[in-house]
């Protein structure tokens, strides 16, 4: 079933339609979420609300965008309205002061995988979602220029800075970890 | 180091978060959507019979106020064509939704 069969049998009322919906894109609103937040209870109550405003909104999609992209998008402004309330967004992009715990600068290639996602966890509500949405998800700019409404340069920005940050912290720790040696 | 600094980080922005959703997580979430479509179907059943019942009501109020006292007695007739008209508003909306709105969308898919 493609997504435009599966969209009109959701719209039905059909309800094994819905499901096959919601498990096809489950992973994406989760990983999206999980980025966001950090306790687990109020990552599947903002998954269940996500699924909830996608099947109220549902018959406003026209298929002028990939329907994973329209959920994206859903999940992208619920996910950011959440943080606002929380104030999870005071966060500065330049005034970020990593912290780095020693049992995480170990630089075998599993460690500093891990460590990675340690540092990404700590940078702007709307930075983690750029680099989930680009690296995780596979999205490409235009894509990601419509799920978050922000424009292609400021898209390409926020990859930019933080991948050049998350590089210089990581090289620091490095030279830290061999002058230790 | 095996590989170069950019391609670990890489490998790290593309790792899953640990984070997974619970097993009934779609049950959850499919019961929850029924359960709000059931409240908002009831509510408009309620609005329509409101409806109904708020024209009869003015209908007879205008005929009082402008037909003076004792004018409704003459149409007693009517009052069970005005309760058939009321239910056959809730009936067509029903069978509006059930017979056309869903068959056109079964078609689609």
């Amino acid at each position: 079933m493609n997504d435009r069969q599966l969209v009109n049998a959701v719209l039905s009322g059909d309800e094994s339609a819905l499901r096959t919906l919601i498990a096809k894109y489950e992973r994406l609103v989760a990983h999206m979420v999980a980025r966001v937040i950090n306790n687990d209870l109020d990552r599947e109550e903002l998954c269940q609300d996500v699924f909830i405003k996608v099947h109220e909104k549902l018959h406003t999609f026209n298929f002028d965008s990939k329907l994973s992209t329209w959920i994206a998008t859903i999940a992208y402004r619920l996910a950011v309205n959440f943080a606002k309330k929380k104030k999870l967004d005071k966060v500065d992009f330049d005034s970020v002061e990593f912290q780095i715990e020693d049992e995480q600068t170990s630089f075998e290639d599993e460690d500093l995988s891990r460590f990675v996602v340690h540092l990404v966890n700590q940078l702007p509500v709307n930075y983690k979602l750029v680099l989930t949405l680009f690296y995780l998800e596979g999205f490409r700019y235009p894509e990601i220029v419509e799920i978050t409404g922000m424009p292609e340069g400021t898209v390409k920005n926020y990859l930019h800075r933080a991948k050049n940050k998350l590089k210089i912290i990581i090289e620091e720790s490095a030279r830290k970890e061999v002058e230790l040696i | 180091m095996k590989k170069n600094i950019e391609e670990l980080i890489e490998e790290g922005l593309k790792s899953e978060p640990v984070f997974q959703l619970k097993a009934d997580f779609r049950d959850r979430v499919v019961r929850m959507i029924k359960k709000k479509e059931q409240k908002a179907q009831r509510r408009f059943y309620l609005l329509i019979t409101a409806g109904v019942v708020l024209l009869l009501g003015a209908g007879a109020g205008i005929l009082q106020y402008f037909g003076g006292a004792g004018s409704l007695s003459g149409y007693d007739q009517f009052i069970p064509y005005a309760v058939m008209f009321g239910g056959l508003v809730v009936l067509v909306q029903y069978l509006d939704k059930k017979l056309v709105k869903d068959k056109f969308f079964k078609q689609l898919a």
